[in-house]
């Protein structure tokens, strides 16, 4: 990436293209919704033109809702809820 | 909420009376703000202990400070990040700092739970063979063999769906440390979850 010191700024992030590895240091916010909204355009634009990029991104999409889905929450205990509701309904 | 054991009911009556008005908010509040994330501390307990008495010990001592230091949360701000640090910074200092080594892993009462329920819970919609293939405690054995930091990231943005910032804040890490972090946790995790898929016949090279 050349150094553009601010020269024709904004025309350049809308159109200027990003590298793989750059990419890759987006593609978790992008999975997560994180990205900025400047982000967020030249990262769909790099996914768009580059196959391996977007393999790996809707991958790291599912994997993501794989967790969500598959890993099961436990309930507490009722004692330990019990035990709370009467710490904190008692003066300290 | 304001019941007591009868064993307590003399007691806690004349500690009733000498409540404040003050008091009385404070507690209505905490119980209202606090209590409902008491399911998602207990996990994230038994994630970090892998052991049902420490973690249970670890909420309990969580909501102890955090009804002592409730005067010092911030309205308005997430209450859930606020517990889930104190619980941690807990967890560090009971677990970490004074080496004392957290209870025996409990795998097979884990992994009796997860082969209880098997799949009655993957009714997800997805129609995705590869989704479908995986058992519950394949996801979390996955999960669990993840180097550790790789593994809270995932946890907390996840499965307790934190934002950067609020994982940053309890990591004690910079945002683009998290973002690598999940970046590289998922494609490991991913590696892992394949070889569970392959197990199952599927085939994860197409
Ligand atoms: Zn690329």
């Amino acid at each position: 990436m050349t150094d553009i010191t601010g020269f024709n700024h904004i025309t350049y992030e809308l159109t200027r293209t990003m590298n793989c590895t750059e990419a890759q240091a987006l593609m978790s916010a992008a999975v997560d919704g994180e990205l900025t909204l400047k982000e967020q355009q030249i990262f769909e634009k790099h996914i768009l033109e580059c196959e391996p990029c977007r393999l790996e991104f809707n991958e790291a999409k599912k994997t993501k809702s794989i967790i969500r889905e598959k890993i099961v929450r436990f309930k507490a205990p009722q004692s330990l809820v019990n035990t709370i509701l009467k710490l904190s309904s008692s003066p300290q | 909420m304001t019941t007591s054991p009868s064993q307590h009911k003399k007691n806690s009556a004349q500690k009733q009376t000498a409540l404040t008005a003050q008091e009385q908010q404070k507690q209505q509040e905490f119980q209202e703000e606090a209590l409902k994330h008491i399911n998602a501390l207990y996990n994230y307990a038994l994630h970090l202990t892998m052991n049902p008495d420490d973690a249970h010990d670890l909420v309990q001592e969580t909501y102890l400070k955090a009804y002592r230091f409730f005067d010092s949360f911030e309205k308005g701000t997430n209450c859930k990040a606020w517990l889930f640090k104190i619980l941690k910074n807990n967890y560090i200092n009971k677990f970490r700092k004074n080496a004392r080594e957290p209870g025996k892993v409990d795998y097979d009462l884990i992994k009796d739970f997860y082969h209880s329920i098997k799949d009655s819970q993957s009714d997800h919609g997805q129609d995705d063979v590869f989704f479908r293939s995986l058992m519950h405690d394949e996801v979390y054995q996955a999960l669990n063999s993840l180097p550790e930091e790789f593994k809270e990231v995932i946890q907390l943005c996840d499965i307790e769906g934190f934002t950067y910032e609020e994982i940053a804040n309890m990591v004690e890490s910079p945002i683009g440390t998290v973002r690598s972090r999940l970046y590289r946790g998922r494609k490991l995790l991913r590696n892992k979850l394949n070889d569970f898929a392959k197990k199952h016949g599927y085939n994860t090279d197409d």
